[in-house]
């Protein structure tokens, strides 16, 4: 159990609500919660922190194959023409998506495809950071650290801007792969709505944490 | 809302209480706020205070709210 030792002299008015809301004992309820979900709040942080890890292998994975310009795998949609496949002679399957590997392709088109190909890591990154951020903050018991909320503003912009940006540039490095072969579709704008709906429950968590934060600020030095 | 001058208002309870004799521990007692609350006040920390506190405070000292809390002058 965490317990904070406190004499008059050491509270001030900018101490966090930890110390100056602590009973008799020096034990506040935010303290003791902390304490209680410690392990979960680490456990928050780490998972950020390894996604975080695992988003730069990617990245540099992703890199590696497509900066030499040679060979570069470009997802493809087949939903609007599904194929059959035939697997072992008799049983059939259907193929919704395939890998088209294209080279040499020109500077446009290869900067849609390297941006279709990283923006979903970086996406992904953001987020864990944004938890990696919030774990830390909540582990220091500073629920509405200046930085978190920032840092969820940010996460949930990114989300709302990717839940559009990442499918239509992937349907662009698509069309672009396709058109190597001489296949056209034309653009479409696509959403992504699951990514769509969690920067919007994100954005709404944010807004919660500004009111938080700004009440916090208007309580501290209230006596 | 003007926050720039919450640093001219000086909080007199040091002197009350050592007129009065009392202690600010015994001061929180009655007035039922807490002893870490009623520091930082005495130590001109406070950036607001509740009527309600005001006027505990005022009740249990059996003085006006002009004799607690006084504007220093602009320097």
């Amino acid at each position: 159990m965490v317990v904070f030792s406190l004499t008059v002299e050491d509270i001030s008015c900018f101490d966090s609500i930890d110390k100056r809301y602590a009973d008799d004992d020096g034990v506040t309820t935010m303290a003791k919660w902390i304490d209680d979900q410690r392990q979960n709040i680490e456990v928050m942080a780490l998972a950020g922190g390894l996604a975080v890890l695992a988003g730069l292998v990617v990245l540099v994975r992703d890199l590696v194959r497509i900066l030499p310009n040679r060979d570069v795998p470009v997802p493809v949609e087949l939903a609007k023409v599904p194929h059959d496949l035939l697997l072992d002679g008799t049983t059939t399957a259907q193929a919704t998506e395939a890998v088209i590997r294209v080279s040499d392709l020109n500077p446009v088109p290869y900067a849609v495809v390297l941006a279709a190909a990283l923006l979903p890591t970086i996406t992904l990154m953001l987020v864990a950071v944004c938890f990696t951020v919030l774990g830390r903050s909540f582990r220091s018991g500073d629920f509405f650290a200046r930085r978190s909320v920032r840092t969820m503003n940010v996460t949930a912009l990114t989300l709302v801007l990717g839940s559009v940006a990442i499918p239509t540039l992937q349907g662009l490095a698509a069309d672009s792969a396709l058109a190597t072969v001489d296949i056209e579709f034309g653009p479409t704008l696509e959403i992504d709505w699951v990514l769509f709906m969690a920067g919007l429950l994100l954005g709404t968590v944010w807004h919660a944490f500004q009111r938080g934060a700004r009440l916090q600020q208007d309580t501290e030095g209230l006596v | 809302m003007p926050t720039e001058d919450h640093g001219r208002v000086h909080c007199r309870l040091d002197e009350l209480l050592a007129e009065r004799g009392m202690t600010l521990a015994r001061l929180a007692e009655l007035v039922g706020v807490t002893v870490v609350n009623l520091s930082v006040l005495k130590n001109d920390r406070a950036k607001a205070v509740r009527f309600s506190t005001l006027t505990a405070i005022c009740d249990v000292l059996r003085c006006e709210v002009g004799d607690l809390l006084v504007v220093t002058p602009r320097p």
